[in-house]
């Protein structure tokens, strides 16, 4: 084939794919879409999503980095300007300062993780939308979990090295590599979850959240019919969706810290695609010391496994 | 200022949906995604000229949602499939179009471009829509080079199953 012969080949491709585009174009009945963009404009700068539950775009929640520093910036101003803090706002920020202390040293606690699908959420066919129950093991920021999801049992992990890895079975094992900031958004953000550490938890997790100290159960609390008694003495910290902030997984939150200053329960209210998916609830059951072994995947693998290695792909920014 | 970017939105909208579908292959979350963005882009409209420069940026943003999106999706699904003998169906997000698998060309036409990946499937879609290989290669954050390996694969695969369609029947 020549080169003018190729050339002509590919400009009829071209339109043929223009003319399947403008065919497209046509096709899709978007009179009602363009309303509804066109009736957000009359305020000069939109105002961001007020909630999750109402976000249309809460499946975006900012980087890492920034939460990082924002939630950095949350703390030297509560600390050093808390004359414009509420003392409930100060009072979880040096609860959540004490219990960093303590997650920070070399002790391996056990969690038992339940998740609870919303009725109107889960289809009864898909079991990873369905009811999980994990035991979760974390030590710093390494954990590891073993989850029954279903008829399915999968073990998962995040090794010494940071490294995150999942095995569905003893016989296959898959090494995810890549740091934190190189991971996708929902597997970074399910990772910080899981290591249950709090700086990682405040700072990726709950970044877009006020965090408040509660004493005994609030009103709001009661009315949420999941959450049994805290124990006595201990500190509850709520976390609620910041005005104007959304959040693509959670709704709010709810951090309940022991007289050691160690985190015994956490729950998280969550959604998806605005609508509520569940609540995940953390309990601690377990406090021991097993090993660094345990954190990496080969521990939990036959000795002739297959081990795949998977390099996520950054993902690209939607909006500069 | 209102009445300039309304009529950009109107005129901006359509396409931008059409072609956010034709990457993520279904409708509702196209429509998710291409909110998401012009209400990004919205909120920094006294930044940009929006009714003069928004429709690169936009189309970058369609782009790299729906390729993000897309990605996402294949990861999730790629998990659910780790467990051989799970017994649920796996939902496809498949359009009309192609589960009617008809001979006419538009139809075909549609097909072929969803069986590209959707780097690939952006990269021809954003050229016939007449973006230059720079201007892609930026909304991409790709090398130039990369970008024509990329169309030009798309167009090979396209040709390939394309050529009955064809009037120069490629061999």
């Amino acid at each position: 084939m020549t080169d003018e012969r190729k050339h002509s080949d590919f400009d009829e491709i071209d339109d043929l794919v223009r003319n399947h585009l403008d065919e497209q174009t046509l096709r899709f009945e978007t009179t009602a879409f363009v309303d509804r963009l066109v009736g957000q404009l009359p305020k000069p700068q939109l105002p961001k999503p007020q909630s999750a539950e109402s976000s249309p775009s809460s499946r975006s929640w900012g980087s890492p980095l920034v939460w990082s520093v924002t939630t950095a910036l949350g703390f030297v101003i509560a600390f050093l300007i808390g004359r414009s803090i509420s003392p409930s706002q100060i009072q979880a920020a040096t609860i959540l300062r004490d219990v960093s202390e303590v997650h920070t040293q070399p002790m391996d606690r056990c969690y038992d993780v339940h998740f609870a699908p919303d009725p109107a959420y889960w289809n009864e066919r898909n079991p990873f939308t369905g009811p999980s129950d994990t035991v979760l093991w974390t030590r710093g920021d390494r954990f590891w979990a073993d989850a029954t999801v279903g008829k399915i049992r999968l073990v998962y992990g995040r090794d010494g090295q940071g490294k995150v890895w999942v095995s569905p079975d003893r016989s296959t094992g898959i090494q995810i590599y890549g740091s934190d900031e190189e991971l996708p958004e929902d597997i970074a953000m399910f990772v910080a979850i899981n290591s249950m550490t709090v700086p990682s938890l405040i700072e990726n997790v709950l970044a877009d959240f006020d965090l408040r100290a509660d004493g005994p159960l609030s009103e709001d609390a009661t009315k949420r019919s999941d959450i049994s008694q805290s124990g006595m003495g201990n500190s509850v910290i709520w976390a609620t969706l910041k005005p104007g902030r959304s959040h693509s997984l959670i709704s709010s939150a709810l951090l309940e810290v022991d007289e050691t200053d160690t985190l015994v329960r956490l729950i998280l209210w969550t959604v998806d695609k605005g609508e509520p998916r569940g609540v995940v609830s953390f309990t601690l059951v377990n406090t021991d010391e097993i090993g660094d072994e345990q954190y990496q995947l080969t521990a939990h693998l036959d000795p002739d496994a297959e081990i795949r290695v998977h390099r996520p792909k950054r993902e690209k920014n939607e909006v500069q | 200022m209102t009445d300039e970017l309304s009529a950009w939105i109107t005129e901006s909208a359509p396409r931008a949906l059409a072609y956010a579908v034709s990457l993520v292959r279904n409708v509702s979350v196209a429509e998710d995604l291409v909110q998401d963005c012009y209400q990004r882009l919205l909120t920094k409209s006294e930044v940009y000229d929006l009714p003069r420069e928004g429709t690169k940026l936009l189309f970058k943003a369609v782009t790299n949602a729906s390729i993000n999106w897309t990605q996402r999706e294949a990861k999730s699904r790629s998990l659910q499939t780790l467990q051989n003998d799970a017994d649920f169906p796996v939902e496809k997000n498949e359009l009309p179009l192609q589960a009617a698998a008809s001979r006419e060309l538009g139809d075909a036409v549609g097909i072929a471009l969803g069986e590209l990946p959707v780097e690939q499937r952006a990269v021809i879609e954003l050229h016939v829509m007449g973006n230059s290989t720079s201007e892609i290669a930026t909304m991409l954050e790709l090398t130039a080079e990369n970008v024509r390996v990329l169309r030009h694969r798309a167009r090979k695969q396209l040709a390939s199953k394309l050529r009955p369609f064809l009037e120069n029947d490629i061999k």
